[in-house]
């Protein structure tokens, strides 16, 4: 047997809104309970009142009225027609949703997660964020010495201010100029100067070597 | 080439399973039971559906204007009825309500282009009337109150056509006055599933649809919206409807 509550729950959609397992349980509940069977019979009367409403209705005849009005202020009714029955509850979902991204915005940009420039020790691996050692200067150097990278690594290097980052190569090789020739071309392994600030010089080994 | 069909031997008529009335005699003086309320299928009394008529009036097809105009005269004429009374019952005032249905099918007609043919008209077209009552609403709240002579004015003078004798016809206005002026007490949302269900008879799916909620929102606006009714009809009247 059913509750009471349960009941009344159902009686003001009943029959016509409830599902059919529903409808059949308030009708047997109502045959042994005399205060649900009050109470669906005020909801039947208000039903009733509903179809006594809806009876005896008249004609309406709208469309001369509709000419006048399409006639007397097109501007006015082609600007207001921009408006149809546009879902009200998309839009203001719409809206909130568009604020909320832009506070999101907002707070990225002027939280401490805006970009910046590489600085040193950013980088995650700890291991590699040990001091740059810098090659031993050579004796009395007439000309720069020519170095060759050997592949890339996560180092950054900054230059004699700390402002410009580069990256390091994981090794380097001093080559002295008159052994150049005798140094192994090792192409998969060489580094390439970021262009802006170390142009490659032009000639002899100029894609594949660092000059200083 | 034959097909046996084997022997066709006379079959009994199935016997329907017997229907179980239940008597309310417990209850008091039940009314009759409403009967179940049809709601307008689309209509094509003119030999053209909805949406023919909307494409002509989209420009869809290749025709002259009095042929677009003759297409929107149809659908006028086959809505406004409904037009009138959804306003009449969100809005209560005759004259607003024909002016705001009115003013439906002059949206209907400056954007039709925007109305999706694999769609139902009259649940587009109904929810653009159903928005119109509304914002009506909402500006003559702003401006004034309305007074309670003006709620269920019918408009008497310019309806056609009423099919019942003089003295029913009061009773039918005084009835129309009552159930606006409780009508009038219900929020917006819930007025208009009392409006589109109960008195235009649309079943739960298209109110759904008219009222852009789902099927499960409305099924619980409409029990609350009768809950209230019968709550305001008892405060107003001092007795039940």
């Amino acid at each position: 047997m059913s509750s009471c509550e349960q009941v009344r729950d159902l009686i003001p959609l009943f029959p016509d809104d409830l599902e059919a397992s529903e409808a059949t349980l308030v009708r047997e509940h109502i045959t042994g309970c005399a205060p649900c069977a009050a109470e669906l019979g005020v909801y039947a009367a208000q039903s009733a009142v509903f179809a006594r409403a809806r009876e005896g209705r008249g004609r309406v005849s709208l469309y001369a009225g509709i000419q006048a009005k399409l006639h007397e202020s097109p501007a006015q009714t082609a600007g207001a027609a921009q408006i149809v029955a546009f879902p009200r509850r998309p839009l203001y979902a719409a809206a909130a949703a568009a604020l909320v991204l832009g506070l999101g915005l907002l707070a990225l940009r002027s939280g401490n997660n805006a970009p910046r420039p590489i600085q040193k020790g950013d980088d995650n691996n700890v291991a590699l964020n040990k001091p740059v050692e810098t090659p031993a200067p050579l004796t009395q150097p007439t000309q720069a010495p020519r170095v060759r990278a050997h592949g890339f690594g996560h180092r950054n290097f900054f230059d004699s201010e700390g402002a410009t980052p580069y990256r390091l190569a994981d090794s380097v090789e001093l080559v002295p100029l008159d052994e150049e020739a005798e140094v192994p071309q090792t192409p998969s392994k060489t580094y390439a100067a970021p262009p802006a600030a170390h142009p490659a010089p032009k000639g002899g080994d100029e894609d594949r070597s660092l000059s200083f | 080439m034959t097909v046996g069909l084997g022997v066709l031997a006379p079959v009994a008529p199935r016997a329907l399973p017997r229907r179980r009335v239940i008597h309310l005699a417990n209850t008091p003086s039940r009314p009759e039971p409403t009967k179940q309320i049809v709601p307008a299928s689309p209509p094509v009394a003119g030999g053209e559906t909805d949406e023919a008529l909307v494409t002509i009036c989209q420009g869809a097809r290749p025709g002259s204007e009095e042929e677009r105009e003759r297409a929107f005269r149809l659908l006028v004429e086959r809505y406004e009825d409904r037009a009138y009374w959804i306003a009449k019952g969100m809005i209560g005032h005759a004259d607003d309500a024909r002016d705001v249905a009115q003013d439906a099918f002059i949206r209907v007609f400056r954007s039709v282009d925007r109305f999706d043919p694999n769609l139902r008209f009259y649940t587009w077209f109904y929810q653009i009337v159903v928005n119109l009552s509304i914002d009506h609403l909402r500006r003559r709240k702003k401006r004034t109150r309305l007074s309670l002579e003006d709620l269920g004015e019918n408009g008497e003078g310019q309806i056609e056509g009423r099919s019942v004798s003089p003295s029913a016809a009061v009773e039918h206005d005084e009835l129309q006055r009552r159930v606006a002026r409780v009508l009038a007490e219900l929020p917006e949302k819930y007025r208009s599933v009392i409006v589109l269900r109960d008195l235009e008879g649309y079943d739960g799916k298209e109110v759904a649809d008219m009222s852009d909620a789902t099927h499960a929102t409305v099924r619980w606006r409409l029990h609350k919206a009768r809950q209230m009714f019968r709550e305001a009809w008892e405060r107003i009247y001092g007795a039940r409807p």
